[in-house]
Order: C-alpha cells, then structure tokens, then sequence
C-alpha cells in the first residue's frame, strides 16, 4: 500500500481505536459457558452445520456432525440462544450463564422448505438474518454429489440459483462461463457480477485483455476463468445478491449483483479430517458434420475445376459435374478427440478448543481435456482461525494458494483450431493436412504450446470487537494477489502459418492486486419498547492495481523456449493499472418487535477513474421485511403456515475503465531517416465528466410456507433500471481521433419474476422426497440511447455484423434480413429466385435468454440412497449458428451441394450471398439433464468399525441430455464468452459428458 | 441486563457518542488524497507541448502516414484497397469483408473499411496536429526540421481520399478545447485543391540550409502536387509542377521489424498470410501482372517491376491462398517485413511529364519519356532491376492505344503503391472509357457476379457526423 494509503489507515483508525478506547468497560466476573446438541425434529438424527448464536453478541459456534456445540468464555448473564441451520426451521431459547458455569441449550430443529433465519453477509462484513433483510437473497449450501457433478465453481453454480444464468460457453477444461444475474445491463463495461469471498473481493476478470481480462493471450476464443480459481470444495455457502435492491451497499461495483462466498470454518472439538478422492471421464460426444465439395464440368482460368454450389448452379454459372459430390470428415477419419479424464484428491481437517477452531484443506485436481493438449492442473490450499481473544473480541484469519497451470488449444475462431480446422477443411482426404485446413494435422499444431500459470494467494483479517453491548466494531481486511502468466512457445519449423515457421515466444508475467478494507461500527439500542435500532457507519476502501509485462520475440533458436532465445522482432509493453475507491457507508436498521425490519443506508463514493470534473455519488437503499405469521392476527392454520412480505429499493453502480476519461496518446516507434525514433498515436478520446453507471432496482416479494412447512414458496419480481449507461459513442471517422468515445447516455431496464418452490413431498424415517422447483424471467429492453451533443440521437451500436444495441429491444438483440422462400418451381432445388429477403434488418431474437428454470428432485431411501438430479431449461433466445454459416459462405456445408439437403437449409445458404444470415440466427431454446447424481451412504456399523465417522461413495454425471431444435452443437455455445454480448456458435468445442466416481470420508 | 440498563439510562449520551463517532470518522477519512494514481504507460496532451515535442509529433505523422498507406499487419490500408479493387490483386482468403472489396461490391457495413478509413483520417489529423505545434512553437529555423514533410503528407492523405474514395470524404477536426468540429462531404476536386494548398505551404517555405525546405522534402512536395493537379485533369501544370524532380528520386517510407506496427503490411498479408494473390487479367479486363512478373517462368521473368511467384510464400507448404482453395501468385515486390514502401519518386514525376506530352498531342515525346525510363541504368539499379530488363516499347498507333500503354506503364512503374486505382477512375473520368472496359466484371472466380463499386465508400460509422449525408457517397461514379 503507498504512502496515502497509509495515512488513510493510520487517521481512521486512529480515531475509531480512540472512541472504542473511551468506551471500554472492565469486567472481572469468570465466564462461563453454552452448549448443547441440535437434533432433527423428525429422524432425531444430530444435525450438523448449524450455526448457533447468542443474541445480541458476536459469540457463536457451528455445530459437529454429532451435533453438538459449545460456546465458552461467555460472560454471566441472560442470554437468548439461537440456533439455525439452512433447511429447517430456527429455534431459540434463553439461557442463564452464571459465573464459571455451563448452561444447557438443546435444540429439535424442524425441518423446512424456507429458512429465513439463514445468516447473511453484509457488505461490511458482519451478518445479519435473511428475516432482516428486504430483498431476495439466495443462499446454496453445495452438497457432496453438486460438487462431485459440477468441474468447477461456475458449473456448481449453474441452474442452482433463480435469476442467475450461467452459460456454458464450451467444452474445453479450465475455461470460463459467461455469468448473468438478473439480465445484462452495461453495453461497454462488465455484465459480471462482483466475487466476494469472505468479505474480500475476488478478481473475476474475463476476456482476453491486458486491463480487464483473464489472460493476454488468445487462442481463438476461449479464456481461463478466474472465478474458478476458487476451490469448490472450501465453501461453505454461496449468498447471491441479484441486484442494487440487495447490493446497494457495495456501491461502485455491485450494479450487476454480488456473489459473496463463505467458506468452511473450523468448530469447536477433536479434529474431524474428511477426505475424498474422485475420478471420471470427460468425452466429447458431438456428431461433426463432414465437408462437402461437388466440382463443376467448367474449369477455373488456371485449368482447376470450379466448385459448383446449388446457387451457382441454378444461375446457369455452372453446371455440375457427375457424380461429383465429395464427402469428408476429417473430425472423424483422422479424429483428435481422446477421451479425457479427470482426478482429484483432497483432505481437511477441522477441530479446535473453545478459544480456538480450526479449519485447513489441501486439494489437488487435474484434467485432461479431449484434445492431447487440453490440460488443467491445480493445487490449492486453505487454512481459517478463529480466534475467540476476549469474550468481546474475535478475530478471524484465512488464507487461501492456488497454484494453477492450464494449457489451451486453439480453436474458435481460429485458421490453427482443432475444431476450426477440420470443419473448414477439405471435402477430400490429402496426403498432407488430411482435410484439414490449416494444411497440417492436428497434432503438428499442438507443437503451440499456449499455457498460463496461476499464483493466487488470497488472505482475508476479519475481527469483531464488541467493548460495550450495544456498541461492535467490525474490520475486514485484505488482499487477493494474483500472479499470473500467459506465456505461449511456437518452436521453429513446426507450425506453418504466418510467420510460425520462425517460431516465436510470448512472455506476459502479470500481478494483479486487489485490496480490500472495511471498518464499522455499529450502536445497537432500543429507543422505545419493541423496538431496536442498530446504528452503522463504515468506511470502504478498494483498491485494483494491475502490474504487466508482455513481452515478444520470433526466430527462436531450436532447442530454446524461452525469450533469450529469440533473436528477431522484439516487442514489450507493459501494462500498469491502478483504480482506487473510497467510500462512507451510513445505515440505519429499525426492528419493530422482531417481525418488521426497516434498513435504510446511503453509500458514498468516490473513484479515482470518475471523470474529473465529477465528485462523489450516493448510493441510497431502503429495505423492508413483515414476518406477517408472526403477528397475533395471523391465522394459525396447517395449511398456510407462514408468511414474509419484503420490498427494497436500492441503487449501485459501475464505475468506468482506467483511462475512459482522460486522453492520451500511445507510443509508436517511426523509422525516421533509418533511425527508429518515438512518435505518437491517440490512444484514447477521454470525457472529462465522466460518471458511473447507476442502477437503481426495486423489488418486492414473499416467503410462505405450507402444510408444515413441507411447502416453501419465494416469490420476487424485479425492475431494474440503468441510467447514465457508459455509451462508447462512434466518433466519426473523420474526426481522426479513436473509434469511440465513452459518454454517459442511455438507460437500459431489466425486469422480471423469480420463484423457488420447494416441497418436502414425502419426509418418513426410511425414505425422503424433495423436489425444488425454480426460476425466473428477464425482460431486458434498452429504453434509449440518449442524445449526441449534436441533439440527433445515438444511432444503433453494432456490435458485430449479426448484432446490434437498438432502443426499445433487448441488448444484443441479432438484426438480419429476414428471409422467406418458396420452391415454386418443385425442383427440390432453392434458387436465389423463390428466396425473398425484407427490405431492411429486422430483430430476429435476443442473445440472452428470457426464461428459464430448473428442476431438482432427490429421492432419499433408507438414509444410504440418495438420487438427485437437475434438469435445466432456458428458452426465448436465439443463438447465431456461425459455424454453419462460415461452414456454407466458406463452401463446406452440405446445403451448399446437395440437392437432397433441407430447403430451409439451402435457403439459409444462398442467402448469405444475399447478405443475410437470418438462416442461421436460431431459436436456441433447451432442456438438459445438466446433472445426475448416486450417492451411498455407508451403514454407520460399517464406518465406525474402522474409526470412521462417515463414507459415502458418489456417481455423477454431467450434460447428459439435451433437448433442443436448434441445430448447432449445443445451444449454450459462446466463441467469445469475455465478450459482454457477442455471442455465436463458431467453431467451438461444444461442452463434453463428464462422468465423475467420488468417494468421501470422513473422520 | 445490567447492559441494557446502561443502555437506556445512558440513552442520550450515547447518541451524542455515536453521532460523534460518525463524524470524527467521516471527518478524519481524506478521500481525495487516497483516490490519487499513477499511469506510466501513457502520454497526456500536456506532455506534447513545446518545442522538444516537435521531433515526436512529426514522427507520429509520418509513422500514422505509413500505417495508412502500407499498414501493419492487421487489415488492408490504402495500397491493398487499391489493389484490391482494381486488377493488381485478387483475393485468396476467407473474409467476407475483403471479397466483398475484390468483388466491388462493399456494403456500408463492411468492417474492413472502416479501420482503413480510421487510419487515414487519423494520419490526416496526425499531421495536422504536428503542423499546428510547427506553426505555435517553431519560432526559429531550427526548429522547423522536417515541417515540409509533415505539410506533404498531409498533402497525400489529402490526395489517397481523392483518389480512392467516393468523393463525399468529410474533414472534421478536433478542437484544443477538446470539442468536434464536424465537417460536410468535400468532393474530390475540393480534396485535391487541400491537398495543393498543403503542397504549396510546404513549397512556399524557405529552402535548405537557411530554411526547413531539404530537396527531398522540395522533391516530395512536388510530385504531390503534380499528382494532384493530374488527379484534376490539369496536366500542363502537372508536369510543370514536377520538374525538376530527379528521376532517381525516392521518398519512401521505411517499414521495419521493429514493432507489428512497423511492418510492411502488403508483406503481411500476401507473403505472411496469403490473403491476396498478384492477379492475372483479372475478370479478362485487367493487366497479366502475374504472367509477366513470374519469376519462375521459363525463359526468365518477362518484366521486374510486378514480380511473383506460385511458391514465393515461405511460410506455407501450400501454394494455395488463405481459403486453401485459390492459388495464390505471392508479390515479391515487398519480398520483406522491412521492405520500403515508395510514396512518391522521379519515375511518377516523368509519368507525369509523359501524361503531360500525351495529353498535349505529343505522343511521340510522352514515347521518349516511357523509353528513357525503361533504359534509364541508374534508375533499374536503383530498382534492382536487370539491366536492359525492360525494352524500348513501340508506338501505339492509336490514341487509345497510347493511353493504354502510358496507363500500363504507370501501373508496372507503380504497381502497389495505390496509384492503380486513381488511375482506373481517371480513365472513366478523364478519358471517358466505359466502366466495364476498366474495371473487372461479369463472373467472381469465388462465385457471383462482380458489383459495380469503383472507389470506397466513406464507412457507415461516418453517420455519426450530423453534417455528413449518407446518400452524398457514390460508389459507382469515378
């Protein structure tokens, strides 16, 4: 940290530290303390995992797998014990605490479709109950058989959550998704929601992009993820705030919603190790369409005979020769697919003393992806302490490693990919290539060694002080340091394309940084009767510092890998960016006899990318919560048990890209009378006034349970609005400066319902049923563009050819001619003739989808069975098929030759020379079985006569189904999922069938 | 509950603490002096100022300039435009965008145009920002090193707009302050006439040593200018304006490995990546650029100057293009990523002359100017031609054939150096042949018909300019 940064630090903590000096009391009596055990209320089985608090304080403890907890070192005095656990119902009951003793707390959980008593993080770090809280907040706890299924953190993620999409853009390993929660807002900034892990925030870059992406280098399309850098198998919750409503307290950065994640900490006890090991396969199981190719009876100026599409053909260009039509599938005949596999081995251990607890874990995982050279490796390891200093003060330490080491293909949009090569390639086999494009085999390709090595270190303080009852100060600190290194080696005379033949290495070290700080204190009191008003102010600072280098030299001396052995062309640059934020955070919480809750709270930040001519901005948020069934009036019936009625409104924000507001000039080297000398070029066209994007959403919503709680109904509709959208405005060409030119205009809004419907259908001691049943809807409409300074209003923003930001439709929406056809002439043949084309582009769909839900059941028998899967749905969008589409325009596709091929299909065709490709902008609508999951629970007998405690052994699997029309791979397909909207089908590995055998113990 | 007695019996006190605590907090947190960051990695508008900026502003104008006309590496800049839409190349890759320019059929959309037309105008702007700093800080001689070459190439920015594009290319600047002015289509005759007046500035100059006015920067002013005023239709003071341009006069610009940037793009793009390939009597209509530059003919190259070759391409094991379907005759003009590029020399000064002689009805004379070049050893040296490489020609019998052969001559003299183009236009514009007789049509080898484009359109993002008219761009009118 500078100099500033410090002085920062040193003045407000000095003052806090002098305030909570002032207040300190002294106590002498001895302590005592509180335990119990917590059981399920119909197997009486001990629940494990749930969390237990003494009101008012911040003691707590979690409990074992027996169930049992103990909370010591606590002051005498009348407490009210709490305890909760998600998936059941919260309980409490008011202990004494006598000086030196223990008091006895036992709790019979029931169990429940809606918990509200689920503990929730704030912004600053503390926590709060989700009954407090005014918006939908979604909380999933990931079970052993989710993460047996899922690869990665993204994959755990997917269809789990209303409201959240997570797409799947491909199939190769350690590759990232495209997030979305609540639909995407910003047209030049990120759509990513903002990672937080243990109060910490975590860098989720994406894209290939020295300042905001994932990697530096590219392969064609897609990028290692860095939200997979988290280890699935460390947390312990995911808490997802969708939206400003819920995430207006983080200000400048949560417009797109948060992800906070809370992993494992340790509990009080004899250490208690788990440990697992898994295996699977991981198999691309696509049907690769061949080439095709039909040659003309007419012969090209040079003597080699013409190609002779069915358009060609019904032109009188040419006419085809006999027999002519040729077929090859290079994918197949000459395959590069293996079949991958996957291992991966952990252990952890937690335990601790009263004051003390513990938790430490140590993972290993590698992947080996379909191709030879699709490789994904990682180490990682985490250790939390919990410290309980005083009976007023704990202190809670965690750090995290990650060392990680990926090698991608290339493929996508790529001349060298795997994928990309053989479809585009020869409709014949050759002696050389084998049909593939590139003019080499694949394996002559995978001399391109692209890989990145990943360092990341994550530490997180996060202490509590509580010197008098109503008064707590809270600081969260710091750091995920993040080092990695894209590097790529193209060894001399093996690859032969371009200038490969030289070879060539990349060296881009790069060391991101990403400080966080938080302090608050918080006044607790109750004014009036029945009423407690909690009082919070906070400061905030972030700090994002990106430090690289890359760095480029060709003509590699055979035998070297590294820089110093190239001898020609050499290029470095660096990249240094710095984006600092400094906010105030003031919140008020009203509680009115623990069933009404009203929180009002005003950010204020300031940003060091905010145009400098702009000051600070204010983020308000108000949030209210009716626990309406715990009022005297509430009918106290089986049928409808409970209710809670919740409403917020909150605002957030997105603060612009490093040097968005300045401009400047880049270097150049000019050979200026044979000497290279230093020019310059206009880098960037900054804006002065630059402002953040705002968003401002409302939402409102209910929780009820039903028949016992056996029924659980969430309910919420959103409407978000974006204002103040960072517009990068085409500048006119002739004015000679950059393409664009960041402005604040436009506004887009998304709005829409989520649900979760969870049903405990049957609940018996010997067999259970759950069945959850959720999802959500998102309208996303771009209301205006705004005005230029001219007055005239900012035209459409293409985005690529097939995509566009037009007012009054979703972002991203694909704009084509569309395109109708009829065979009048009943020839089986489509000529350019019985193809109609609309005059202009019209909107043919949206790239995101607008519907989607997800159903979950899990069949429990006799406590040791348990099957659970996941059927996943996503419809109302559409997806650009551009593989099909580069496959017909490159002359390779089937309806390009064929006679027999669909006429919809040779229309498609010949309509891209017609300069539309409506035919291929399809509906991508779907329904996967995502996941299946077995599990087997070994009988205890069997476990506890070698010393265990628990085994479970676990059968997954993943994308095994997919129902859909469209006509692609897979319809979750993305080439360039950093892109914001781009999105396409082109030439991309489609996601793999990955089967997963895992066994878990533990002791 | 002896706390919450506290609580409510202190319950006043505790406010006043609590507001205090925000406030000595909020009070004690300096936002401003924290949000404060370091950015090495670029320069300020500020950091362009004075005199010692000179020196690098010039430098940015010719190196934007170079990037314009030969490119880099990424996309086709002037010279491939030029090629490309006329008969030097033909395309043997798989971009729809750059078919689209071969097949003289580009849509206001196409994407590769609109790079191309951002880094003219932006070479244009470059220039002008340099002579701007010229006219403020150059108050001494010694100062005003170089400003003629940065006039002059402002003046060819001026000259490739005219030539190549639509004749509704917009000039709209930037302010000082930071504000747009935008401009309306200028013609290409009002082009041509900017492009005269920044040849005039630079020639109006006091002259070396007293003055910044080198014979190089003399020489390169007036070939512009001649280009010009031949681009108008004035060939009297066309020729007039070059002479005494040596014939062995070269301004080039220097490509160099350096940096990507650097890099001569042709190269790139044909021997590098195939893209394009040195076309042969394209459509039947254009020029056997590929035959007669063969350099693996049997019996030897028929003539140096538009060299060639089927497996010139090293760094494929296919003599097929890009699309590994077309095969692609690999230029070896440029044989080199540092290959100079030529963007003006005495051969075009003497073409001029030539076009001056013919157009007076001195065919004969315009013959002699066509000979002494072809026979000129210094210049074929210079060139790294053979010596006697290129033989006497013979005397048209006919008008036409005498354009025809002047025209030949100037596209094999400057064959890819976006002249070819310009010439193609002037053809229909100033020697009334029909669009067809110039231009390739009928059939696309890649399939389709040929369009009817004949220059480049100014790109669709160009709509974001309120005084620019869309319809005021005509792609089918020389």
């Amino acid at each position: 940290m500078n100099q500033h940064v410090r002085r920062l630090f040193h003045s407000c903590a000095a003052v806090a530290a002098l305030l909570v000096s002032s207040v300190s009391t002294v106590r002498a009596q001895e302590p005592g303390v509180v335990s119990g055990r917590i059981i399920d209320a119909t197997s009486n089985a001990p629940v494990a995992s749930a969390q237990v608090q003494i009101v008012g304080t911040t003691r707590g403890a979690v409990t074992g797998d027996d169930g049992r907890y103990r909370i010591a070192g606590v002051r005498p005095g009348q407490y009210q014990v709490r305890a909760l656990r998600l998936g059941y119902q919260a309980s409490s009951q008011t202990v004494d605490v006598t000086s030196g003793g223990t008091a006895e707390a036992n709790f019979m959980l029931a169990p429940a479709a809606i918990s509200l008593e689920q503990v929730v993080t704030t912004a600053t770090g503390e926590t709060e109950r989700k009954r407090e809280i005014g918006s939908a907040v979604s909380t999933l706890q990931p079970k052993a058989e989710q993460i047996a299924s899922a690869q990665n953190v993204s994959q755990l993620l997917t269809g789990k959550v209303p409201g959240v999409d997570v797409q799947q853009a491909g199939g190769t390993v350690g590759t990232a998704s495209r997030i979305r929660i609540r639909g995407a807002a910003s047209i030049s900034l990120t759509n990513e929601p903002l990672i937080v892990i243990d109060g910490i925030r975590f860098n989720n870059n994406v894209g290939n992009s020295g300042t905001t992406g994932s990697t530096t280098i590219g392969v064609g399309g897609q990028v290692p993820s860095r939200f997979n850098d988290i280890n699935p198998e460390d947390i312990e919750t995911f808490e997802v705030l969708k939206g400003p409503a819920a995430a207006a307290q983080y200000g400048t950065a949560a417009a797109n919603g948060v992800i906070q994640i809370t992993t494992k900490h340790g509990r009080s006890g004899r250490p208690r190790w788990t440990t697992f090991v898994e295996g699977g396969t991981i198999r691309d199981v696509t049907d690769y369409p061949a080439n095709y190719l039909r040659v003309a009876n007419e012969r090209n100026t040079n003597g080699s005979r013409r190609s002779c599409t069915l358009d060609s053909q019904t032109r009188g260009l040419c006419t085809p020769n006999p027999d002519s039509l040729l077929v090859f599938n290079p994918l197949v005949t000459y395959s590069p697919f293996i079949n991958g596999h996957r291992g991966a081995y952990g252990a952890s251990v937690a335990g601790g003393s009263d004051v003390i607890t513990y938790y430490a874990s140590g993972n290993f995982d590698r992947e080996q992806g379909v191709f030879e050279i699709s490789q994904d490796q990682r180490a990682s390891g985490r250790a939390n302490l919990s410290i309980q200093l005083r009976d007023n003060w704990n202190l809670q330490l965690g750090t995290s490693y990650l060392a990680a080491h990926t090698r991608l293909p290339q493929n996508d949009n790529n001349v060298l990919g795997i994928v990309s090569s053989g479809l585009l390639g020869n409709a014949f086999d050759d002696p050389t290539a084998h049909g593939y494009l590139s003019g080499q085999i694949p394996p002559a390709i995978y001399a391109i060694n692209t890989h990145q090595d990943v360092n990341r270190f994550e530490n997180t303080v996060n202490t509590s002080y509580q010197p008098l009852s109503w008064l707590t100060a809270t600081v969260v600190g710091g750091l995920d340091y993040l080092n990695r290194y894209d590097n790529e080696v193209v060894p001399p005379n093996k690859v032969f394309f371009g200038s490969l033949p030289d070879g060539q290495r990349t060296s881009n070290p790069y060391q991101i940084y990403n400080y966080s700080a938080n302090a608050t204190l918080s006044a607790a009191f109750s004014p009036f009767s029945g009423i407690k008003s909690t009082t919070k102010v906070s400061g905030l600072f972030n700090k994002e510092l990106i430090r690289g280098t890359q760095a480029f030299g060709a003509k590699l001396l055979a035998g070297t890998t590294s820089l110093s052995g190239t001898t020609a062309r050499f290029a470095v640059s660096e990249t240094n960016t710095d984006n600092k934020t400094a906010s105030r955070l003031l919140r008020e919480d009203l509680a009115f006899r623990d069933r009404i809750f009203l929180s009002g709270a005003v950010r204020n930040d300031k940003n060091s990318a905010f145009g400098q001519n702009f000051g600070s901005i204010n983020y308000p948020s108000v949030t209210l919560s009716w626990i309406v069934n715990e009022e005297p009036f509430f009918p106290k019936t089986n049928f409808f048990n409970s209710l809670r009625l919740r409403a917020a409104n909150g605002r957030s924000g997105q603060k612009p890209n490093f040097r968005d507001a300045i401009t400047y000039f880049n270097a150049q080297t000019v050979t200026v009378s044979g000497t290279d000398q230093a020019g310059v070029v206009v880098g960037g066209t900054g804006n002065p006034n630059l402002r953040p994007e705002r968003s401002r959403e409302t939402e409102i919503g209910f929780d009820a349970g039903f028949f016992g709680e056996r029924i659980g109904l969430e309910v919420t509709r959103y409407n978000k609005r974006t204002d103040d959208l960072l517009i990068a405005v085409p500048l006119p060409p002739s004015l000679g400066l950059t393409t664009t030119q960041f402005q604040n205009l436009g506004t887009v809004r998304n709005k829409g319902n989520e649900f979760v419907v969870t049903a405990k259908v049957l609940d018996l001691d010997r067999a259970g049923f759950d069945l959850t049943f959720a999802g959500s809807t998102n309208d996303n409409v771009l209301i205006s563009l705004g005005k230029l300074s001219t007055g005239a209003p900012v035209p459409p923003i293409i985005v690529n050819t097939q995509q566009q930001h037009r007012e009054g439709l979703p972002l991203g929406s694909y704009f084509q001619r569309s395109i109708k056809f009829n065979d009048t002439n009943g020839d089986g043949i489509i000529a350019r003739s019985e193809i109609t084309l609309s005059d202009t582009a019209v909107f043919l769909g949206n790239p995101l989808p607008k519907v989607q839900y997800s159903i979950t059941p899990e069949l429990t028998l006799m406590k040791i069975f348990r099957v659970s899967a996941l059927f996943d749905h996503k419809s109302k969008y559409k997806l650009f098929n551009n593989t099909r589409r580069f496959r017909c325009s490159f002359g390779n596709c089937q309806e390009a030759y064929d006679p027999k091929a669909p006429l919809a299909d040779q229309a498609a065709s010949i309509g891209i020379s017609l300069g539309t490709d409506a035919g291929y902008i399809e509906n991508a609508s779907f329904t996967k079985l995502r996941e299946l999951a077995l599990s087997v629970r070994a009988p205890d007998s069997w476990v506890s006569a070698f010393g265990g405690h628990n085994m479970e052994l676990t059968v997954a699997g993943r994308n095994l189904h997919t129902w859909t029309k469209y006509t692609g791979f897979d319809p979750e397909i993305n080439s360039t999922p950093g892109a914001s909207f781009s999105t396409s089908d082109f030439l991309t590995l489609p996601p793999t069938r990955n089967w997963t055998v895992r066994l878990t113990t533990s002791f | 509950m002896r706390y919450i007695n506290f609580i409510t019996a202190g319950r006043f006190s505790r406010i006043r603490l609590a507001s205090l605590i925000v406030v000595a907090t909020a009070l004690a947190c300096n936002t401003d002096r924290i949000l404060q960051v370091q950015d090495p990695d670029v320069a300020r508008p500020e950091a362009l100022q004075g005199v010692a900026a000179l020196p690098t502003l010039r430098a940015g104008a010719i190196g934007n300039f170079g990037v314009a006309y030969n490119g880099g590496a990424a996309d086709v800049e002037q010279v491939h435009l030029s090629g490309l839409l006329s008969d030097e190349f033909i395309n043997t890759e798989t971009f729809p965008t750059r078919i689209e320019i071969d097949q003289r059929a580009m849509s206001l959309s196409n994407t590769s145009l609109v790079g191309t037309f951002f880094d003219l105008t932006r070479a244009r702007a470059s220039s002008e920002l340099a002579i701007a700093a010229y006219k403020q800080f150059a108050t001494k001689a010694a100062d005003s090193t170089g400003f003629p070459e940065v006039l002059a190439l402002n003046g060819f920015t001026y000259i490739l707009f005219a030539e190549n594009y639509c004749g509704a290319v917009p000039v709209s600047t930037r302010e000082a302050d930071g504000s747009f002015t935008f401009g309306a289509p200028e013609s290409t005759n009002t082009l041509l006439d900017s492009a005269i007046s920044k040849f005039n500035q630079a020639l109006a100059m006091p002259a070396s040593p007293a003055g910044p006015l080198t014979a190089t920067f003399k020489s390169l002013a007036q070939i512009g200018k001649g280009r010009a005023l031949l681009d108008s239709g004035n060939y009297a003071a066309a020729a007039a304006a070059v002479a005494g341009v040596s014939t062995t006069f070269q301004y080039n610009y220097l490509h160099s490995e350096t940096s990507g940037r650097q890099n001569n793009g042709t190269w790139s793009l044909t021997q590098s990546v195939g893209r394009f390939g040195e076309a042969d009597v394209e459509a039947g209509i254009g020029l056997p650029f590929a035959s007669d530059g063969d350099l693996k003919r049997t019996g030897g190259v028929l003539d140096p100057r538009v060299p060639d070759s089927l497996a010139a391409r090293g760094s494929s094991r296919s003599p097929k293009g890009f699309d590994g379907a077309t095969n692609q005759m690999v230029q070896a003009k440029y044989p080199l990523r540092s290959s100079p590029v030529t963007v003006a020399d005495g051969v075009e000064a003497r073409l001029i002359e030539a076009e001056a002689a013919l157009s007076a009805g001195d065919p004969v004379g315009a013959l002699n100017i066509l000979n002494a070049l072809r026979s000129n050893a210094s210049l074929l040296a210079l060139r790294g031609y053979p010596a006697n490489s290129l033989p006497p020609l013979v005397l048209q019998p006919t008008a036409a054939g005498q354009i025809d052969q002047l025209f030949h001559e100037r596209a094999y003299w400057m064959y890819l150096t976006s002249h070819r183009l310009g010439d193609l236009r002037r053809l229909i514009r100033q020697y009334n042949r029909a669009v067809n007789t110039v231009f390739p049509n009928g059939l696309y080898f890649k399939g389709g018909t040929y369009g009817t484009d004949v220059n480049v359109p100014v790109p669709q993002q160009e709509q974001n300019n309120p005084k620019y008219t869309p319809g005021s761009c005509k792609q089918n009118v020389a």
